[in-house]
């Protein structure tokens, strides 16, 4: 059942209506593959360039199931349309017919003429029918075209893109085993090459596209979002064979997770232009991903730095100068302490749910033997309709759980795990501005050094100090420029990360209320059932 | 610790007062012999019930009056009638269960240390809950020791046992001291005899058509009941800690909603006091459910034992004619004590006829008993669940419109 939840609900349809003016403005991405320019976005808080300023997902699976109702749309419109013209022509063919066979009979004497108006009217008739048939085919053939280019019908003046990860196959066998997903972007971008693309990726890509990114990105200030974590267990579970409920439900979540995950990343407008992106979304070969593994030489490598940025975060005293920043990460802390917190309640909601279904079942069946055994007919009878309505009550239970989890549960994980991005944004912008005090404290040094040398009088050195001086001041203005831009790029991202936050939370608090309401009605009608057959008891 | 009266409820109970006054047993009211538990005190490990009777019975010195007696004194009663010859032949009131406060003591407890770690908004919501639960578990034992009081009153010959007059009359103390360690052992004892002792006579097959009927029924429908109850006890608990379980997701959306600069903030706030709302109703869903189907399955799980029991007396009894008949024969082969065989195969004879007689109508009136019962409860256990649905229903439509509105 949690099947029809993921493409459905996951499936972005993105608006852009400006996408022409940019794709024309864009740095085109180089084709020297990984060492391109990331590509910059100009500065406005009002971000026009937002390619996805329009849905939000709720509209997008309107949209997606639009798609199916506009085709059946069409195809009634066609018929109905068809159909009328018919109508219209024999009504039409009707009285023409009248007319002339009226016209005939008060000519009826000049039967000269007859032969001519019999000629006329076989002639006009001809001709009527074939308008009529060029009609017909005319809109069979606006039918066809509208059938096979949904986006025509649906989104004419917007450009789209759309991802869906569909079913995967296992390769390998043992132990190297391991799950390929297809990967299939309908997009009506230009930066693309193709309109469809369907591309088969491993789990490993997925975290090398992600690392890519990160190193490009973050320490501009872009918040990339973070892949989906890695799970030995799950993923051993999966690989030894066992058909059982819970791997497929690990493989389901697993897959639901790299949707989001690459839905995303094109949200993001720079992340979108990026050629990794591109490359990882279209081209049928990506070279393997090999540092992404937890114990290769870049695993480590990545450990090590993890611990010394830990290190360097509480050494770093940044004198903020600008509230806004100090305000932001405090707020951000505390939602990540309240986020955490929420996450783990629904876990146990979830898993408490999961345990009511359970036991509502065992008791359904307890009662139904119940039922069995009583010698009474009517009370044996309402037992046995007692214990349907307990079963049919578990498993709405276990569909709530499931709507818990897809909607609620991953949700705040995936925030949980945006927002530790954003700290590490927030971090680096701590960082380039160690760089820069640093710069300042060298060139001081340098400065004092130089000083030094005038006292001296070493002619050759001073030269020397006064080149290194030139270059610590050059240094020092890149660094401070570094350190504008990236605080510039965060308040844009945050901005826009907090207006994808109300967007999302809005939309999946709002579906999962909707289905509280659903299991609510779906119980009174399954009590109202009951009802009457408790009261027939004599 | 703790001292309660009866009536100190939260609102959200009160409703259910009524109920468990009468929740499984279908009473005739009777003038001449009334009996309730006006009041109940809750003393560290002790609970003072005060029996009130009214009766225009002549036995009775006063036409109203009051005594106070605990939880063993009732035990005390209901062995007094099971060790009783005089009752074989009658189901007796199962007698009520020990009041257990244990486990929700030690939520107490457990809240109490965890005191620090929590908001003060949140500690003080849980202790009001926990509060509710004692007293939930408070109101169910008294009424299911005022429900075996009835029972008894109601019964046409247990009503006028002498013990039953003490109990509710005498004002002093019945000095009736809980069984002590040797006590115990020895009531273990005999319940191990007396269940080898169930199985050899159950073997014996009965010459009557309806006794044998109802033998194999109740064995079969007293075990399919056991589990019933049990599995209902899981899935009322896995219930209450889904409840739970959103009360917490709901004080933590609240805490969100406080801190949250964006238009969430009202988003939030709304949906947690959505959520409030609906973990009320759903830990009431779960008290309903536990009052209509959790207690009735239990309680019928031990009047089919008591039925179990009135078989056995019987069966018992039958073995007892049968081998007095064949020591009748015997002494009369032999040609000895003829006259004492002949009396004891009389007597068995009586108490034989006597038990099966009353047993007949004892289980026809469990039959009737029972199927008014289980209507009554199943009636009400569906009439609740769907007004508490509907609550729901209507708290989610209103909500979400409002944040639909909001958007």
């Amino acid at each position: 059942m949690w099947f029809s939840w993921s493409p459905v609900a996951w499936c972005c349809l993105v608006s852009s209506p400006e996408a022409a003016r940019l794709s024309a403005e864009d740095i085109s991405p180089s084709s020297n593959g990984p060492k391109a320019e990331p590509v910059l976005l100009d500065d406005d808080p009002d971000d026009p360039d937002d390619l996805f300023a329009g849905l939000t997902s709720c509209e997008s699976i309107e949209l997606s199931k639009c798609y199916q109702e506009q085709d059946i749309y069409s195809y009634t419109v066609c018929v109905c349309v068809c159909v009328y013209i018919t109508f219209l022509s024999i009504l039409i063919n009707f009285y023409v017919c009248v007319c002339m066979y009226m016209c005939i009979y008060i000519y009826i004497y000049i039967y000269i003429y007859i032969y001519a108006f019999i000629y006329l009217y076989v002639f006009f008739h001809i001709y009527l029918f074939v308008c009529f048939l060029f009609i017909y085919t005319l809109f069979y053939i606006i039918y066809l075209f509208i059938k096979i280019d949904h986006s025509f019908l649906c989104i004419c003046a917007h450009m789209s893109i759309l991802i869906v990860i569909n079913f995967f196959v296992f390769l390998g066998d043992g132990m190297n085993a391991y799950m390929v997903y297809k990967v299939l972007t309908k997009t009506s971008l230009s930066i693309f090459s193709r309109d469809e693309v369907c591309v088969k990726r491993r789990f490993s890509d997925f975290l090398g596209l992600h690392s890519k990114l990160a190193s490009k990105y973050m320490h501009m200030g872009y918040i990339v979002p973070p892949a989906p974590e890695k799970s030995i267990v799950g993923m051993t579970k999966v690989k030894v064979g066992k058909e059982d409920l819970s791997s497929v439900e690990f493989v389901e979540k697993r897959r639901s997770a790299l949707e989001r995950y690459l839905l995303r990343t094109v949200k993001h407008p720079a992340l979108l232009k990026d050629p990794d992106v591109l490359q990882f979304l279209e081209s049928s070969e990506l070279p393997r991903a090999v540092s992404t593994q937890a114990l290769s030489g870049a695993g480590i490598l990545r450990m090590v730095n993890k611990a010394a940025d830990a290190v360097n975060k509480m050494t770093i005293k940044m004198n903020e100068s600008d509230a806004w920043f100090e305000e932001k990460q405090q707020q951000f802390d505390n939602l990540d302490v309240q986020l955490r917190k929420l996450h783990a309640s629904v876990e146990s909601l979830v898993c408490h749910r999961r345990e009511l279904s359970v036991n509502t079942a065992s008791f359904a069946k307890s009662a139904a033997m119940l039922g069995n055994s009583e010698d009474h007919t009517a009370l044996s009878r309402a037992l046995s309709q007692l214990a349907e309505v307990e079963e049919k009550i578990d498993q709405l239970h276990q569909d709530q759980a499931c709507a818990d989890f897809y909607l609620i549960s991953e949700l705040l994980g995936d925030y949980v795990r945006l927002i530790t991005a954003v700290k590490g944004v927030f971090d680096q912008r701590m960082k380039t501005w160690a760089k820069c005090q640093d710069a300042q404290v060298m060139l001081q040094r340098k400065r004092e050094a130089e000083a030094k040398l005038q006292h001296a009088n070493k002619p050759d050195k001073l030269q020397q100090a006064k080149d290194e001086i030139r270059e610590w001041e050059g240094k020092v203005q890149q660094g401070e420029r570094d350190f504008e831009q990236i605080s510039k790029n965060i308040r844009r991202e945050v901005g826009r990360f907090e207006k994808d936050r109300v967007k999302d939370f809005r939309v999946v608090i709002i579906k999962y209320l909707e289905s509280l309401v659903h299991t609510q009605q779906q119980l009174i009608k399954y009590w109202e059932a009951f009802l009457p057959e408790a009261k027939a008891i004599a | 610790m703790m001292q309660e009266g009866l009536d100190d409820g939260p609102d959200f109970l009160s409703e259910e007062d009524r109920g468990p006054r009468a929740v499984n047993v279908d009473l005739q009211t009777d003038a001449t012999l009334q009996v309730d538990i006006s009041d109940a005190l809750s003393e560290r490990d002790k609970v003072k019930f005060t029996v009130h009777t009214k009766s225009t019975l002549p036995n009775f010195k006063q036409n109203e009056f009051s005594v106070v007696r605990q939880h063993e004194e009732f035990i005390w009663l209901h062995d007094s009638f099971v060790e009783s010859e005089e009752y074989a032949g009658y189901i007796i009131p199962p007698a009520p269960p020990r009041p257990d406060f244990d486990a929700s003591r030690e939520k107490l407890q457990k809240l109490g240390e965890g005191e620090g770690s929590m908001t003060k908004e949140e500690f003080t919501k849980m202790k009001q809950e926990l509060e509710a639960e004692y007293l939930a578990i408070f109101k169910k034992t008294v009424a299911m020791h005022e429900v075996f009081l009835c029972r008894v009153a109601a019964h046409p010959v247990l009503r006028k046992d002498l013990n039953f007059h003490v109990f509710l009359e005498y004002n002093q103390d019945l000095s009736v001291r809980g069984k002590n360690k040797k006590e115990k052992l020895e009531d273990f004892f005999k319940n191990v005899v007396k269940s080898a002792d169930g199985v050899l006579v159950a073997g014996v097959k009965d010459v009557d058509d309806f006794f044998e009927h109802e033998k194999t029924f109740l064995l079969e429908y007293h075990n399919r009941v056991k589990d019933s109850s049990a599995k209902s006890d899981r899935m009322i608990r896995s219930h209450k800690s889904a409840a739970d379980d959103i009360n917490r997701i709901a004080s933590t959306l609240y805490t969100l909603g406080t801190q949250d600069s964006t238009d969430l903030c009202k988003f939030f706030l709304k949906v947690s006091e959505l959520f409030e709302k609906t973990r009320k109703i759903e830990a009431r869903v779960a008290a309903d459910e536990d009052l209509k189907l959790a207690d009735l399955l239990k309680y019928y799980l031990r009047e089919s034992q008591a039925a179990k029991d009135l078989l056995y007396r019987r069966g018992r009894a039958l073995v007892d004619y049968e081998n007095a008949n064949k020591a009748l024969d015997k002494a009369r082969a032999k040609n000895k004590d003829v006259l004492q065989a002949e009396t004891t195969q009389q007597v068995c004879c009586q108490k034989f006829e006597k038990i099966s007689e009353s047993a007949k109508q004892e289980l026809i009136d469990f039959k009737t008993r029972r199927v008014a019962a289980f209507r009554k409860n199943l009636v009400e256990l569906a009439e609740l669940e769907l007004k508490h649905a509907k609550g729901n229903l209507q708290l989610l439509q209103s909500c979400l419109g409002v944040l639909k509105g909001d958007t």
